[in-house]
């Protein structure tokens, strides 16, 4: 910082050159906007009552977030998670219902996942007032909130399984001789849901995997397995 | 005459700070992510309270100032946690306050924003025989006021000592857009506060 404590400036003499002049010039107006910057900082500052009441009204504030980043994160990702369920709910085709068929084949007992018409699993009802937009999004969240509430209720179980790729889907296969076809259609679309697709790449390249189902044997979750099945002799 | 008035100017020392430096400041700010305590940014305030809120009135009144400086020292608590310590937290607290004061102009008076931001004011507003003649302190103060809205911040962020880079960064110009702004404003303050009759023998 520049401060000129040197009294009155002497007038230069007339024959100062232009450039001495102006670096003169220059000199004297750095000095003199520090000073005034100075002087005027020292002028204008918040009194003691101005200051007071700020700092109440700014420090009586609770932080919003004021958490850390772990938190943040946490937050984010349940902000995600949320975004995802109304995604699928958008997402999900009105006429398409998740459907498990189940057939016995000897000792094995087939289920058969896939994606079915929904007239297909429900007679059409007698023709009433068609439903607003608003109220089929309201009935279709509703579904999907009840099937969530109910997975949550229930208690899942989780078998290994062999994976083995078919033209129309995966055949999973559990030692309990259970037998699972997950058909394309149905494949697809929880590869569409699925937002890490890495994480799905990793299940089409595992040989085994860890299934996850529902009370009512709907699949809940597929996880790469990292080992084959031990099955009881 | 000429430049003879600066020296009638009183000497002032330099404010006394706080006594934190500017890499406690990041450091208090990055403990306080970790735990939200109101004492940690009183230091912060203590510190930087002065300096943001002559920099608002310098470019706004006494009220807006005020009101302004409140907001952004909240905007400061509520996004702390979103400080990564790369600029300085008087350079983001600045950004805040720059930022809130252009909101504010624009809320006020949305089809003058331009004008603020870029035109001269009018140099009617304050006879220049009438500055020429003037000896004071304030005359400086009125001849900064009379600057572009972008060279007045520019200069009131300089003598906060910002550097050219932390200038930048406050106010989303570029280094050189920077440079010129301040180039211009001390030319622009020399040619109203040199005497015309002083300019005319210089150009000799």
């Amino acid at each position: 910082m520049t401060t000129d404590k040197s009294g009155p400036l002497p007038q230069e003499p007339s024959t100062e050159s232009p450039a001495a002049t102006e670096t003169r010039a220059a000199q004297q107006l750095e000095a003199a906007l520090r000073q005034w910057h100075q002087h005027s900082k020292q002028q204008h500052r918040l009194d003691s009552a101005q200051r007071l009441a700020l700092q109440q009204l700014v420090f009586k504030e609770k932080p919003l977030r004021q958490s850390g980043h772990w938190q943040r994160g946490m937050q984010q990702m349940v902000a995600l998670a949320a975004c995802m369920l109304v995604l699928v709910v958008w997402l999900t085709p009105p006429e398409l219902m998740y459907q498990i068929e189940q057939q016995q084949q000897g000792l094995y007992t087939i289920q058969i996942h896939q994606l079915a018409p929904a007239s297909d699993l429900h007679p059409s009802a007698p023709a009433t007032s068609a439903p607003t937009a608003a109220q089929q999004r309201q009935q279709q969240y509703q579904l999907v909130y009840q099937d969530y509430l109910h997975s949550q209720q229930q208690v899942a179980r989780t078998v290994a399984v062999w994976r083995e790729s078919k033209s129309d889907g995966w055949q999973l296969q559990s030692c309990d001789h259970l037998q699972v076809q997950v058909q394309a259609d149905l494949l697809a679309a929880l590869k569409q849901q699925q937002a890490d697709q890495q994480q799905w790449q990793l299940l089409e390249q595992s040989r085994y995997l860890l299934l996850t189902t529902g009370a009512q044997g709907q699949i809940l979750a597929l996880k790469p397995g990292v080992e084959a099945p031990h099955c009881a002799i | 005459m000429g430049w003879n008035w600066i020296a009638r100017l009183a000497v002032i020392g330099r404010p006394q700070m706080a006594g934190i430096t500017q890499a406690d400041s990041r450091l208090l700010l990055l403990q306080y992510q970790q735990q939200p305590d109101p004492a940690l940014l009183q230091q912060l305030f203590l510190r930087y309270a002065d300096a943001l809120y002559h920099f608002l009135l310098k470019q706004s009144d006494a009220e807006m100032a005020q009101d302004l400086s409140q907001q952004a020292w909240i905007q400061l608590m509520l996004h702390a946690g979103s400080y990564q310590g790369q600029s300085s937290v008087k350079t983001w607290l600045f950004s805040i306050g720059r930022n809130l004061l252009i909101d504010e102009w624009r809320r006020q008076r949305p089809q003058a924003e331009q004008d603020l931001l870029e035109q001269l004011p009018d140099p009617a507003a304050k006879p220049l025989q009438q500055l020429l003649q003037a000896e004071q302190l304030a005359d400086l103060d009125q001849a900064i006021q009379r600057l572009p809205a972008v060279q007045r911040e520019a200069l009131l962020l300089q003598l906060e000592d910002f550097s050219l880079a932390q200038i930048s960064e406050i106010t989303g110009a570029g280094a050189e857009t920077v440079k010129t702004r301040l180039r211009y404003a001390r030319q622009q303050l020399q040619h109203w506060l040199t005497p015309a009759e002083e300019e005319s023998n210089d150009d000799r």
